[in-house]
C-alpha cells in the first residue's frame, strides 16, 4: 500500500509542467456543482476579449514531427473543444485563418500558433544581441522559454480595461515530441505512431489561457487548466465542465464580455 | 490504514520540478522592474534588478539582472504564461537560469510571507525549503 502511494507521488514530481510559477493575480469562482475556474486578473479587471471571434493562423512551417498536415487538424480540434463549450450559451467563435509564412509572436492582433523545433541556446551565438532583448525566439525561430515548459501563451491586453488585444502560442518541439494519434502510449522512443506529448491536449490548455483563464491548483483532477502535463496521455483533450462555465459566464451570447465581479 | 494515512500526511510534497532542477536558487528581494519595448517593437521585455540575500544552489552575484518577456509599458501589458510574476520589494525564492550577456532568466518565483513559502499547496518555513533545495 505504501509503495503504491510513493509511486504516485514520484510520478507527479517527474511530470513536466505546462506552466510554472505564478501568473498575475487571479480570481476563482464556482460554477454550479462543477469545480472552480480561475480567471486571470490584472488589478481590478479580469482578462477578456471584447470581440467574439478569434481567428487563428498556423505558422506555415507547421510541425516537422507530425506527418503531413495532421497538426492543422489537431489544433483545429483543440479550438473545436472550446467552440463546443460555447455552444448554446456564448457566441464566441473560433475561425481558422490562412497559414502565415514566418509568423512571429508580436502585438499585431493576429493569433498565431508556432512550433519551435530547436532551442535558442543550441543555435544562437552568445554574442548575438537578441539575448539582451529576448528576441532570439522570433529572430532565429527557436524556443527561448524554460526547457521543461511544453507550450506558452503570450497575451497582450489593455491595463485600463483588461481587454485582450492579442494572443499567440508557441509549442516546444525542441524538447517535446508532439503527436496526434490516439494510442498507444510511447515508451522510451517517441515517434509519430504513439502518444508522446499530445498536441490536441496541449493546445486545448493554452487556448484556455488565451481566453482569460489561469491554472487551477495542482491537485484539481481532470481540469483543462491543470498545470501538470502527463506524457503519453490524451485525457486532457477536452474542456472540463468548470472551464466551459467560464466561457458562458465571461462571454454570454448577445451581451458584452463580463469583467470580474 | 491509519498509520499509512499519518505517514502520508507527515511527508512534505516533493519539490516542484522547476525548483528541484534549477541551476541556481536564491533567496532574494526584487529591487526594481524596468519594462521596455524590444528594439524590433514586437514585444515587451523587462529588466528586473534583484538583490540576493543568500545563494542556496549555485554561485550568484549579490546583485543581478533578470530578463523577462512581458511587462507593462503605458497602458499595454504583455504576459507570457510561463514567466513568473515579480513584484517590486517582494521577498522571493527564485529559480534562475544563466543567459548570455551576464543576465538571468527566472524559471520560477515563490513569494516569502512571514518567513514561509507556499510550495505545492503546502506552507513551509524558508529554512525547511532551503534544506530541501540543498539536499
Amino acid at each position: 500500500m505504501r509503495r503504491a502511494w510513493v509511486l504516485v507521488l514520484l510520478a507527479c514530481a517527474c511530470s513536466p509542467t505546462i506552466q510554472v510559477g505564478q501568473q498575475l493575480t487571479s480570481t476563482s469562482r464556482a460554477c454550479g456543482d462543477a469545480q472552480a475556474y480561475v480567471r486571470t486578473q490584472f488589478e481590478a479587471h479580469c482578462l477578456r476579449w471584447a470581440g467574439r471571434e478569434l481567428t487563428w493562423h498556423l505558422d506555415a512551417a507547421g510541425a516537422a514531427q507530425v506527418p503531413g498536415n495532421a497538426e492543422v487538424d489537431a489544433v483545429a480540434r483543440a479550438f473545436g473543444h472550446w467552440a463546443a463549450a460555447a455552444q448554446g450559451c456564448s457566441d464566441f467563435r473560433f475561425t481558422a485563418g490562412a497559414p502565415l509564412v514566418d509568423a512571429v509572436v508580436e502585438n499585431d492582433g493576429a493569433t498565431v500558433v508556432l512550433f519551435r523545433e530547436t532551442e535558442c541556446r543550441s543555435v544562437v551565438p552568445a554574442s548575438d544581441p537578441c539575448w539582451l532583448d529576448l528576441s532570439c525566439g522570433d529572430q532565429h525561430r527557436c524556443w527561448d522559454h524554460a526547457t521543461s515548459t511544453v507550450a506558452v501563451t503570450t497575451n497582450t491586453f489593455s491595463t485600463t480595461t483588461g481587454l485582450l488585444v492579442d494572443a499567440d502560442f508557441e509549442l516546444n518541439a525542441a524538447r517535446f515530441f508532439f503527436t496526434v494519434v490516439d494510442e498507444p502510449k510511447c515508451g522510451d522512443a517517441p515517434s509519430a505512431n504513439c502518444v508522446s506529448t499530445d498536441l490536441e491536449s496541449a493546445m486545448t490548455h493554452e487556448i484556455g489561457h488565451a481566453l482569460g483563464l489561469s491554472h487551477v491548483p495542482n491537485e484539481t483532477p481532470f481540469s483543462t487548466l491543470t498545470p501538470i502535463s502527463e506524457p503519453g496521455s490524451t485525457l486532457l483533450r477536452f474542456v472540463d465542465a468548470s472551464s466551459a462555465c467560464f466561457v458562458c459566464d465571461a462571454y454570454p451570447s448577445g451581451l458584452p464580455s463580463v469583467d470580474c465581479e | 490504514m491509519l498509520c499509512v494515512l499519518m505517514f502520508l500526511l507527515a511527508v512534505p510534497a516533493p519539490l516542484e520540478p522547476t525548483l528541484r532542477d534549477a541551476e541556481l536558487v536564491v533567496d532574494a528581494e526584487i529591487i526594481s522592474i524596468n519594462p521596455r519595448w524590444a528594439r524590433d517593437g514586437r514585444h515587451i521585455v523587462s529588466e528586473v534588478e534583484v538583490e540576493v540575500r543568500s545563494s542556496w544552489r549555485g554561485a550568484a552575484p549579490q546583485r543581478l539582472t533578470v530578463l523577462q518577456r512581458g511587462g507593462r509599458v503605458g497602458d499595454v501589458e504583455q504576459r507570457v504564461s510561463d514567466e513568473p510574476l515579480l513584484v517590486v520589494r517582494a521577498h522571493v525564492v527564485l529559480a534562475l537560469e544563466r543567459c548570455p550577456g551576464e543576465r538571468f532568466r527566472a524559471r520560477g518565483a515563490w513569494r516569502v510571507v512571514d518567513g514561509e513559502v507556499e510550495l505545492a499547496a503546502q506552507r513551509r518555513t524558508l529554512a525547511a525549503v532551503r534544506l530541501e533545495v540543498q539536499r
